[in-house]
């Protein structure tokens, strides 16, 4: 094991090693976790050139303090947060130099909810079935299976480039997300659907949601108009509730509503399995959007279909290139 | 009901839930993998793996790879000419566990809505086989139905459930049997304790070599009644990673 590159000295509030997740253990009930933004941690590893799946921290409305104990270029992307470098500001979306004895910290989300810290070399930890991403329920990946805390010692991987390759460059301005825009999470709709009645769907796609403070990576509960079911014959297994059905497979981003109280949007650590009416799914481009999404924000949900929302993903992966990043 | 045609389902723009039944039964599990094993088989591009439940599969795919379109008519193809399965590879596990008492707290709840005593739930419930039906909701966790029981055991869930259920509790809610792999909430009345792991995190045992996760859909358990001696020695083979189970490898048929 070589020297450690950073000390934490504070946390933050959850603050996780994640990459762009594992896959091949659903069935096992293991989800995938990773970043919940992963436009943000893959725009973080293109600047510090490193793969674009590499690990980096997910920090959580507010971040953590770090003391340098290796050189090394950083990168944050994400949210909007102050960050300082030995007392002074210290902006995102550009590769930052820090040097032994630095002291970096990240205050509080000032909008949006979720920073990343990426680093040259990437966070130096052993992939657990295939990925470095933490999940924190499971007690599996990341930095032994848990959230960052004080005294924490990271390692980093070998970086690709050189320091000189890597100052000055920065994310072009028009690539940055505008953080309203998360103020409409996009859905499609299905599968059970066809439970739900007419009027509680145009209710779901035409009302304003508060994001309760049930918001965590294991899913969101939005708080606004209750649902109303219709009469559907329903197998004898399924339970006694509207909402309930044959268990079945939840995909990540499947919106549930339990009981018809409130929606709840799974994440990347949801459960793989559940009993409840999923109305709809949010399409895999707009879960960077939930990620910034604030307790106590207001949003919409806004109906598309299957190929719009494939072609929304293509646009946004189409960003993560090169021709971005500028030199400053 | 088996439906008289699959159904494809959007759950959103990368998983596709494929239903092929709305209950819960042997008969649609056992359709259930015939069907994943032939979408498995076929291959198709953009497809990331599958998730084959009670009634139906879930299925995660990258659709910058495939057209939705074109992932449904692949997988029709791919599907039609499965005949019907009505035998599948199965495994029988036996599970070790400490049933009544504080292993099992809520067994004489059990007794009481079934008209049996502790004892008799115990003797129910461990000489009745159970199949996997559905692995899931926390890692390894499976459901788990009763294969032709002597009576079937029925109890009703928590109405509100329980912030904590220890590591290794055996649950019975509903008709169905569920194995608490790590500590989380739960709901089903709890029965017994397992000394041993179904998930293994540091994969320890030679068992999860391969995967942190010993059951999977298909597999049948036996559970093995075992008293505190039994349960301490064996609680300390585990942790000197020196356990190991009995699994029978077969098939089961409909």
């Amino acid at each position: 094991m070589g020297q450690p590159t950073f000390e934490i000295i504070e946390p933050g509030i959850f603050s996780t090693v994640q990459d762009l997740g594992r896959k091949g253990y659903l069935a096992s009930g293991i989800p995938p976790s990773g970043a919940m933004d992963r436009f943000a941690l893959k725009m973080g590893n293109l600047l510090v050139k490193n793969s674009l799946g590499e690990a980096g921290i997910e920090m959580t409305a507010m971040g953590l303090t770090i003391r340098i104990m290796e050189d090394a270029i950083i990168a944050f992307t994400g949210g909007v947060f102050q960050i300082k470098k030995n007392g002074k500001a210290v902006s995102q979306w550009q590769t930052v130099e820090a040097k032994k004895d630095d002291v970096i910290s990240v205050g509080r989300a000032e909008k949006g909810w979720r920073g990343y810290l990426c680093v040259a070399g990437g966070i130096d930890v052993p992939p657990v079935l295939g990925s470095k991403s933490t999940y924190a329920m499971g007690a599996l990946g990341g930095f032994r299976g848990r959230l960052l805390k004080k005294g924490d010692m990271i390692q980093v991987g070998p970086s690709r480039e050189s320091a000189d390759s890597l100052r000055g460059r920065r994310v072009k301005k028009e690539i940055i997300p505008d953080l309203e825009d998360a103020k409409v999470l996009r859905v499609v709709m299905g599968p059970q659907d066809d439970y739900v009645a007419d009027e509680s769907i145009e209710a779901f796609l035409t009302s304003s949601y508060k994001v309760s403070h049930k918001a965590n990576r294991v899913g969101y509960r939005f708080e606004g108009r209750k649902f109303k079911f219709k009469e559907v014959k329903k197998a004898k297994d399924a339970g006694s509730d509207p909402s309930n059905i044959v268990d079945d497979g939840n995909a990540i981003g499947a919106i549930q509503i339990p009981g018809g109280v409130e929606p709840i949007c799974l994440a990347v650590d949801g459960v793989s399995m559940g009993g409840y009416v999923k109305i709809a799914c949010l399409i895999a481009a707009d879960m960077g959007r939930m990620a910034q999404l604030s307790i106590g924000a207001t949003m919409k949900f806004q109906k598309v279909t299957v190929d719009e929302a494939r072609h929304i993903l293509k646009q946004k992966e189409d960003k993560v290139s090169g021709e971005n990043i500028e030199r400053i | 009901m088996i439906y008289e045609s699959t159904r494809y389902l959007y759950s959103g723009d990368q998983f596709l839930t494929i239903e092929i039944a709305d209950e819960m039964s042997l008969k649609a599990n056992f359709k259930v993998i015939g069907i994943d094993r032939a979408i498995k088989q076929a291959e198709i591009t953009g497809v990331i793996e599958t998730l084959p439940g009670w009634r139906s599969i879930l299925l995660h795919y990258d659709s910058l790879q495939i057209r939705t379109a074109d992932l449904i008519s692949q997988i029709k193809k791919a599907i039609e000419k499965v005949p019907e399965v009505a035998e599948v590879p199965s495994r029988l596990i036996e599970l070790p566990v400490k049933y009544k008492g504080r292993w099992g707290p809520d067994i004489g709840f059990v007794a009481e809505q079934n008209n049996l005593t502790q004892d008799e739930v115990v003797r129910i419930h461990s000489e009745t086989i159970h199949w996997v039906g559905m692995v899931g909701f926390t890692p390894g966790s499976p459901q788990l139905m009763q294969l032709k029981p002597a009576q079937l055991l029925s109890v009703p869930k928590y109405t509100s459930p329980r912030t904590y259920t220890p590591q290794g509790t055996i649950g019975l809610g509903g008709s169905l049997t569920a194995i608490y792999p790590v500590v989380s909430p739960g709901g089903y009345q709890m029965i017994g304790l397992s000394p041993v792991p179904v998930f293994d995190r540091f994969q320890s045992l030679d068992v999860f070599e391969k995967s942190p996760v010993l059951l999977r859909i298909g597999d049948r358990i036996r559970f093995v009644p075992v008293d505190m001696e039994e349960f301490d020695y064996i609680r300390q083979q585990v942790w000197e990673c020196r356990y190991s189970f009995k699994i029978q490898e077969g098939t089961y048929s409909l």
